[in-house]
């Protein structure tokens, strides 16, 4: 019945309903309408169905389901705590750590890719050497462009540390979003 | 769109009382509930759905960025639960195309909607046409309706481009109209 040029296209006459079209379409669809008996039915039958639906009863719930996930959420907060998730986070941030421990060592020449697949028995010593080495590095670095740097040992514990905080972080926030997304969260 | 009273809500949460996440429960869980019902299609299934949605948002409130709404981001959670499942029943998403049926009943002025809807009983008529439209059609249409979204705010919800929500707003009205249409002439004519 559209295919009439002299009548105005079911989807205009939608957007119209919806409120969505903008002022010039609108004053003309209007003018349209005070002339037009047949767009003038068409936009009644369009608003029947939309009121239809709108005036369709919801489908309620009692004051026993508002209980009931409050009951669930009784033993959870927004606020995380240790789950599965920071576990698991844990244990990705120290294979990342000692990974990179372990090619600083490498690229630092400390020892060598033949050491570590051999199982060398100074690898240990040395890694905790290698490790020394770098903060050693980090902390001449401060000192030359003049910050008050504390002993490389104390250098070796923070670096230690910030790097497993930030690598924790990381896979937290990756598993996090993995487990949201996979219960529909996001 | 930010509603005052859900953010008072949320701030009062926030500060360590989680049970008054259940003020927010009692204002969304009808609209919520309609909504899950329609998509599918079972009332023990849908109240599952929406507690498990209900769920899902408390726990993951700190990355409820307030610029959206709590509504729009809750309606968004509500929607995944359902359709994640709707795909674990392996319900293949349809794609709607007028029938050749659908057609002539278009054609046919002589039975306008507007008369037709005075005599039959409309409202249950209604309730079953809607549920055996795709269920992204019963989705667009219910939160417009229902939820009184806007169109960029169904675009949140369904994660879909403006264009496909004014597509599915479309065709599910058009659709829902035509079977309408036919159902209710056939009523009164077999009457």
């Amino acid at each position: 019945m559209n295919e009439n040029p002299m009548h105005i296209h079911e989807e205009l006459l939608e957007e119209y309903l919806d409120g969505t079209i903008n002022d010039q379409g609108r004053t003309e669809i209007e003018h349209h309408l005070d002339v037009c008996q047949s767009c003038r039915k068409e936009v009644r039958a369009l608003r029947r169905v939309g009121e239809s639906v709108k005036l369709l009863p919801l489908d309620g719930l009692g004051p026993a389901f508002t209980e009931s996930v409050l009951d669930r959420l009784d033993g959870s907060s927004f606020a995380k705590g240790v789950n599965l998730v920071t576990i698991l986070s844990g244990l990705i941030a120290l294979v990342c750590v000692s990974g990179m421990v372990l090619a600083a060592f490498v690229m630092t020449g400390v020892i060598s890719l033949g050491e570590i697949a051999q199982g060398n028995s100074q690898v240990h010593a040395q890694w905790v050497n290698g490790w020394n080495v770098v903060a050693g590095f980090l902390t001449n670095v401060g000192r030359w462009v003049g910050f008050r740097m504390p002993s490389p040992s104390t250098t070796t514990v923070m670096m230690t540390a910030f790097a497993g905080l930030v690598l924790f972080a990381l896979a937290d926030r990756f598993l996090g979003r993995r487990i949201l997304r996979s219960q529909g969260a996001e | 769109m930010v509603d005052h009273l859900d953010t008072h809500i949320l701030v009062e949460v926030r500060a360590g009382k989680p049970r008054a996440f259940g003020q927010l429960i009692d204002r969304y869980k009808d609209k919520a509930m309609t909504l899950s019902f329609r998509l599918l299609g079972d009332r023990r299934e849908a109240e599952e759905a929406v507690q498990d949605a209900f769920v899902n948002a408390f726990r993951r409130l700190d990355q409820f960025r307030e610029n959206s709404g709590f509504g729009t981001w809750y309606y968004r959670i509500l929607y995944n639960v359902c359709m994640t499942r709707l795909r674990k029943r392996q319900t293949a998403i349809r794609y709607a195309t007028l029938t050749q049926e659908d057609s002539e009943i278009c054609a046919d002025t002589d039975n306008p909607l507007e008369d037709l809807i005075e005599r039959g009983d409309l409202q249950s008529i209604v309730s079953e046409e809607l549920a055996n439209l795709p269920e992204q059609y019963r989705a667009a249409l219910t939160l417009f309706y229902v939820q009184d979204l806007k169109y960029e705010q169904i675009v949140e919800v369904m994660e879909i481009p403006l264009g496909t929500v004014k597509t599915f707003l479309f065709r599910g009205k058009t659709m829902l109209r035509k079977r309408l249409q036919r159902r209710l002439w056939s009523e009164v004519h077999v009457a």
